[in-house]
């Protein structure tokens, strides 16, 4: 993979909502295998990213992945290569787990036909990936919002997408969930299945978790940080113009995993 | 949960099965508002129940007081010059009773009366003051009418109309029976008892004289098919059903008591498998229609090619209009041909038009 | 692509509680038609239908057989459209009139009195009126190009108060003796009249758009997720909304424009069918219609026989309709937003 074919580019995307503009001119690259971060304030176009990317937003600019124009794909040429997970599901009737995860195959399914039995296989390895294993005949309705969001994780990580989008997935998580959502992003994302780009809420879990930080500031990107690599200070600089005055740490862990950690310093 | 779904199952059907013990319950509701019977014990000047007669017939001495159909008693200060009425059946009595020249107002529509055209033809340019659903109330007093006669359907008119110092009748004939109180009413206001009475007497004299020839043959089945629709009929309590037993014919449908036109089934019309079926005067399909209808394929009347429609040429004979003794007539004829030949049918009918209403139905029809 | 394999996925009812509801109701069904069969003015009886009494075989085909045809396969279509209406649409009152289709029909009816003679005249006129009411809302929503599912409800009722002017003005110029009494007649609906004379089309077209209707089960709750989720999980979410409901339509414009206008079946069958499986598969469409067609069979056996003439099956199917609408709302609007 060369500089000049990248495996995702987002090329000068600008959009908004009416006339108000929100992404201002944002071009940035992706590493086939990469499991990449998007933080920003609350309303500076995290959201808006995402849905502009897999074209649920239009916008100006284009997107490439693996050099095929992302704009110029049916919904349905779409889908097949790339996954998008909402904040929340808008799925409101009653449906089973194992239908809900069954939808994301969708995009390989002729319009009159049904899942395969190798489809199902696969839709319950994925729910057992996401410990939801033992839910699949359950209301998808009567799951909690953090299982939803698991199982709609499922319903992305079945259906074989080359790039996944995903929109602040911990925000209804709780503390080992959020951890346990990101491993199996990495692993996912590890074995060269395709990259991810994670729109994140908790910064801390942004630092530990992604091998890539875009820093989204009033709808441009201020910083795009490598965590493994840059150097703490100018993280925290970066990480300032979002949060505020910061200070990072190094801490192990009892395996003697390195882990950053952050501490908010008076304003 | 499940008790919950038990329970509005319970109570879905609970709802069916009440209405299933109620029998019918669209059916049944009475049309006609008014008791049929308007005198009052004290009323000397006008006994309803008691139609005017030759003998009793006498000039109307103003200022009377009168009794209309509603059960209101309505002075009558002095004789009507200035008529109106929104009913075709009350505008019809009018030119009857010979008062065409003094009427200045009628309903919408007045070009649908095929009799207007051919006995006051003036009527289709007099001003319109409503239907027999609603009165334009502004219309009506502009004309300064000495009477309104309305039907008794826009009795909640009354009030708006005396308000605007109105006299106002309110008539409904619906039977025969009422027809003549009609008559005897409208006699006594305008000071035409004579004219009524011919009237009344006219149709006496026809019912008698069909029950005369009549008595003792053998009555056909006779299904009659209504206005809107082939599978509405009328039940015992209608006009159209005394008028097919008048004229010697048994109404397959007598068993139905709703005042109001009705839906049949073909199922039910092939049960009943009538000997002829009469379609309604003013009906929107044609003979043709039901003789060429297969669903009715195999029914005697059909067959036997035994379909016919109430002439409508001057009045639908199959309302209570002053004339509505015609229809039995005709039906008469069709129905005992040897008992009641056609020419004399005819002579019948070409009397009454041309005593009471000027010209000659022969002619036109 | 896959080879395709809709047919037995189609029907294989995956829960067992829903296997048995729809086995139940089809047994209800069956009893009801056999009901329906043998109930009429006509006096039928196997003699007479054995030996080959010509009248009695002739309204057994014609007539009996008809009626019960249109109960059962019109009572079907309207539930399984019903449950299609509700799940695109996302709303547990969702129904033809959401796009202005019976009032279109309606409409359609009255001109076809007014203007035309013959019961297939009528027939025809209010389906054209339904396609017209159809195809106006469904153009006007396409010219918004955001494919907003709002857009089809405003259009629907655009086109929902178009049609109803449209039938005052017709009423209004209608005798009130004749043609006034035919049209409100037609608004009420019935099943009389109905002769195997005049259906075959209508049930055929019928019969189509459920089919496809089922072979489309997938793409309907695909539907019912947001929009942006549907279009990402590969649902060209305009055109397909668009497709699902012109079939939808077009099964309940030929039953409507037979029968006139019949109230609450298409809501209360599906209703009925999701509170009972808790569902949203392709059985629990099975048993709504299968509701459809249990609810009017049985309301138009009713309507013929409790009273010596022939009753609007609208007030049997409303007065089941209502007390379940009341449960409904007292049970609270689980399953939908």
């Amino acid at each position: 993979m060369n500089e000049a074919h990248p495996f995702f580019a987002a090329i000068h995307l600008s959009a908004g909502y009416g006339r108000q503009p929100v992404l201002r001119d944002i071009s940035f690259t992706l590493e086939q295998g990469c499991l990449a971060g998007v933080l920003g304030a609350n309303g500076c176009g995290k959201t808006t990213l995402l849905k502009a990317i897999c074209g649920i937003l239009p916008h100006a600019g284009r997107c490439t992945l693996q050099e095929t124009c992302l704009e110029q794909l049916t919904p349905r040429q779409l889908a097949r290569r790339c996954g998008y997970i909402p904040q929340r599901s808008g799925i409101s009737i009653d449906l089973s787990v194992l239908e809900v995860v069954l939808m994301g195959f969708n995009p390989q399914l002729g319009l009159l036909e049904h899942p395969t039995p190798a489809m199902r296989e696969k839709a319950r390895r994925a729910l057992a990936l996401t410990g939801l294993a033992h839910r699949e005949k359950d209301n998808y309705l009567q799951l909690s919002e953090g299982q939803k969001q698991l199982c709609i994780l499922a319903r992305t990580l079945a259906a074989d997408s080359q790039l996944l989008l995903l929109d602040e997935p911990e925000s209804a998580l709780d503390f080992r969930h959020r951890y346990r959502i990101l491993d199996l992003l990495r692993t996912w994302a590890g074995k060269g299945n395709g990259s991810a780009l994670v729109a994140l809420h908790d910064p801390l879990l942004a630092l530990n978790c992604c091998d890539q930080l875009l820093v989204l500031s009033d709808g441009w990107v201020q910083a795009c940080l490598t965590p493994g690599k840059d150097a703490l200070p100018r993280i925290e600089r970066e990480l300032a113009a979002i949060y505020g005055p910061v200070s990072l740490q190094y801490c192990t862990g009892r395996n003697g995993q390195r882990q950053i950690v952050l501490l908010k310093e008076p304003d | 949960m499940h008790i919950n779904r038990l329970l509005s199952l319970l109570l879905a059907g609970a709802v069916v099965l009440s209405l299933a013990a109620c029998g019918s319950p669209a059916a049944g509701t009475a049309t006609a508002g008014a008791p049929a019977s308007s005198s009052q014990q004290e009323q000397p000047l006008l006994l309803a129940d008691d139609p005017l007669t030759p003998e009793t017939a006498a000039a109307t001495t103003y200022p009377v007081i009168v009794t209309d159909q509603a059960g209101r008693k309505v002075t009558v200060s002095s004789e009507p010059r200035r008529l109106v009425s929104s009913y075709y059946i009350s505008t019809s009595m009018l030119i009857a009773l010979g008062l065409q020249d003094r009427v200045v107002g009628v309903e919408n529509q007045p070009e649908k009366r095929p009799i207007y055209a051919l006995s006051a033809p003036e009527f289709l340019e007099l001003a319109s003051i409503g239907t027999a659903k609603e009165i334009d109330l502004e219309a009506c007093a502009a004309l300064k009418p000495d009477l309104v006669v309305l039907p008794l359907k826009l009795l909640d008119s009354a009030e708006s109309l005396e308000a605007l110092g109105l006299t106002v009748l309110y008539v409904n004939p619906e039977n025969q029976q009422l027809l003549e109180e009609a008559l005897t009413l409208l006699g006594v206001a305008t000071n035409t008892q004579a004219r009524a009475a011919d009237l009344i007497a006219f149709s006496d004299a026809q019912a008698d004289r069909l029950a005369d020839v009549l008595a003792g043959v053998a009555k056909p089945k006779v299904y009659l098919g209504g206005n809107s629709d082939f599978l509405n009929t009328a039940g015992a309590a209608m006009y159209q059903s005394d008028l097919i037993t008048m004229a010697g014919g048994i109404n397959v449908a007598a068993e139905i008591t709703d005042t109001y036109w009705v839906q049949t089934s073909y199922e039910q019309v092939l049960a009943w498998d009538p000997e002829y079926i009469i379609l309604a005067s003013d009906a929107t399909y044609t003979v043709a229609d039901v003789l060429a209808d297969p669903n009715l394929e195999g029914c005697t009347a059909i067959e036997t090619g035994h379909v016919y429609q109430i002439p409508g040429n001057a009045e639908a004979w199959d309302s209570p209009v002053p004339g509505g003794i015609l229809g039995a007539v005709w039906l008469a004829g069709i129905l005992h041909p040897e008992q009641c030949p056609a020419d004399e049918t005819a002579e019948v009918i070409d009397e009454f038009y041309q005593t009471f209403y000027g010209f000659t139905y022969s002619e036109i029809a | 692509m896959n080879s395709i394999r809709p047919s037995m996925a189609l029907l294989t009812v995956r829960s067992h509680k829903t296997a048995l509801l729809c086995t139940a109701g089809m047994a209800l069904l069956i009893v009801l038609a056999v009901v329906s069969l043998f109930t009429g003015k006509y006096p039928l009886t196997w003699q007479g239908l054995a030996g080959g009494d010509g009248m009695q075989l002739r309204v057994f085909y014609t007539l009996r057989l008809s009626r019960t045809a249109v109960g059962l396969i019109g009572g079907f279509a309207l539930g399984a459209a019903g449950f299609v209406y509700q799940t695109v649409f996302r709303n547990p009152l969702a129904s033809p009139d959401v796009i202005g289709v019976t009032s279109g029909a309606s409409a359609g009816a009255a001109a076809g009195i007014l203007f035309l003679s013959g019961a297939a005249a009528v027939t025809a006129a209010s389906f054209a009126g339904a396609l017209a009411a159809m195809g106006l809302a469904l153009a006007l929503s396409a010219l918004d190009q955001s494919g907003k599912q709002a857009t089809i409800v405003l259009a629907g009722i655009a086109v929902h108060s178009l049609a109803q002017t449209a039938l005052m003005c017709l009423k209004l110029t209608a005798d009130p003796e004749r043609e006034l009494a035919s049209i409100e007649y037609w608004i009420m609906g019935s099943l009389n009249g109905i002769s195997g004379y005049s259906i075959g089309g209508n049930l055929l077209l019928c019969a189509v758009c459920v089919a496809v209707l089922f072979l489309l089960h997938r793409q309907v709750v695909l539907l019912s997720a947001e929009e942006g989720e549907a279009r990402m999980l590969g649902v060209s979410v305009g055109k397909l909304r668009l497709a699902v409901l012109l079939v939808a339509t077009l099964a309940v414009s030929a039953v409507v424009s037979l029968t006139g206008l019949i109230s609450f079946v298409g809501l209360l069958a599906p209703h009925g069918a999701r509170l009972l499986t808790r569902r949203n598969d392709a059985g629990t469409m099975l048993l709504g219609g299968i509701l459809g067609g249990v609810l009017l069979t049985g309301a138009d056996i009713l309507a013929r026989s409790v009273a010596a003439t022939e009753l609007p099956v609208s007030i049997f199917t409303s007065l089941l309709g209502a007390p379940f609408l009341i449960v409904l709302i007292v049970r609270g609007r689980k399953g939908y937003e």
